[in-house]
């Protein structure tokens, strides 16, 4: 009892001189020392200008389908809705060129009646044309990534070839490419 | 705008009213958080309540699935004139990982929220932040003030 009162007693006495509330939405900047945001907490999504090369691999590891990717003609558009996602961060975890992060920003709430009127975060990369139908195919900067991470990881005995190929493959869409096989020679049986 | 005293009092001592809609029940411990010593919302009066007509801003956590989707509206209906209303989370606000598809609705949600009563603040995250739900609250309280 009596220990029991000498701890009350120092409790007190401490939360006197630090007190633990935060006096937040008067001042901003006490939040700094007292509250848990640090900068890996996950907030608000960024885009990276210039690293993000529209791949759009987090829209399909969106677990929440929060990530949407949609082609015009001219440019891929990445849009994030922010009243559907629930910040797990798989998005930024598999960014093959860390061009998403998630900034510890927190003010996200707003005015509005309906889900529309959420804060979006949006992002559009341009798109290259197919060399035989012209129809927008991929990412102009996804091409050259995708070249450079596989020239630096394959096996350097099948540079050349592998490099000729990707020439090859990635000027044409999926569709041109089927359908051209043979005379690109990208067929899968070469040995004709 | 001059404020008589009814709406002195109201716009200084909001009462929350929280309505729990199915839910995974993180936002409401979110929301526990902000009455607790960090955050301490009591400190500027805002109280919580477990009546709805004692309150006047009315917090919905949570997707509203079909079944409680009538009580919802009804409750809401409880809260005396002027009454803003607060969707937390992500949940209340799109059906969030519970509807993943406008399009192909889940069959057990009968939500969102949007779809049941009018709502007036939107407040996202999966759990939002104490510190999302007091500036939700703040633009609460804005409303309120010009009802």
């Amino acid at each position: 009892m009596k220990y029991g009162v000498v701890k009350l007693t120092k409790e007190l006495l401490r939360n006197a001189i630090h007190p633990v509330t935060v006096n937040y939405p008067a001042k901003k900047d006490s939040l700094g020392e007292l509250t848990e945001i640090v900068d890996e907490s996950r907030g608000k999504h960024r885009f990276d200008e210039v690293k993000c090369v529209g791949c759009g691999a987090c829209a399909i590891v969106c677990s929440s389908s929060a990530i949407t990717e949609s082609d015009s003609d001219l440019e891929r558009t990445l849009s994030v809705e922010i009243g559907r996602c629930i910040f797990c961060g798989r998005c930024r975890d598999i960014c093959p060129e860390k061009g998403l992060e998630l900034t510890p920003e927190f003010e996200i709430s707003k005015k509005g009646q309906n889900a529309n009127d959420c804060i979006r975060v949006e992002h559009s990369v341009p798109l290259g044309p197919c060399d035989k139908c012209g129809r927008p195919t991929f990412p102009i900067r996804q091409i050259e990534s995708v070249k450079k991470r596989v020239s630096e990881n394959i096996d350097p005995a099948n540079l050349v070839t592998v490099n000729k190929d990707m020439e090859i493959f990635m000027r044409y869409c999926p569709d041109c490419r089927r359908t051209a096989s043979y005379a690109l020679r990208t067929h899968p049986r070469k040995s004709y | 705008m001059r404020l008589g005293l009814r709406e002195k009092a109201r716009a200084y001592s909001p009462w929350i009213f929280h309505a729990h809609a199915g839910g995974c029940n993180n936002c409401d411990i979110e929301l526990a958080a902000c009455f607790a010593p960090r955050f301490d919302l009591e400190r500027m009066g805002i109280q919580l309540r477990n009546n709805p007509r004692h309150a006047d801003i009315f917090l919905v956590t949570g997707p509203a699935p079909k079944q409680i989707a009538p009580m919802l509206r009804r409750v809401y209906d409880q809260v005396p004139n002027p009454k803003v209303a607060i969707a937390c989370g992500s949940c209340a606000i799109t059906g969030g990982i519970y509807n993943r598809d406008d399009e192909k609705p889940n069959y057990a949600i009968g939500g969102p929220v949007e779809k049941l009563i009018p709502i007036d603040i939107l407040v996202p995250g999966c759990p939002p932040r104490p510190e999302s739900i007091i500036q939700g609250i703040m633009l609460a309280l804005e409303k309120l003030r010009h009802r």
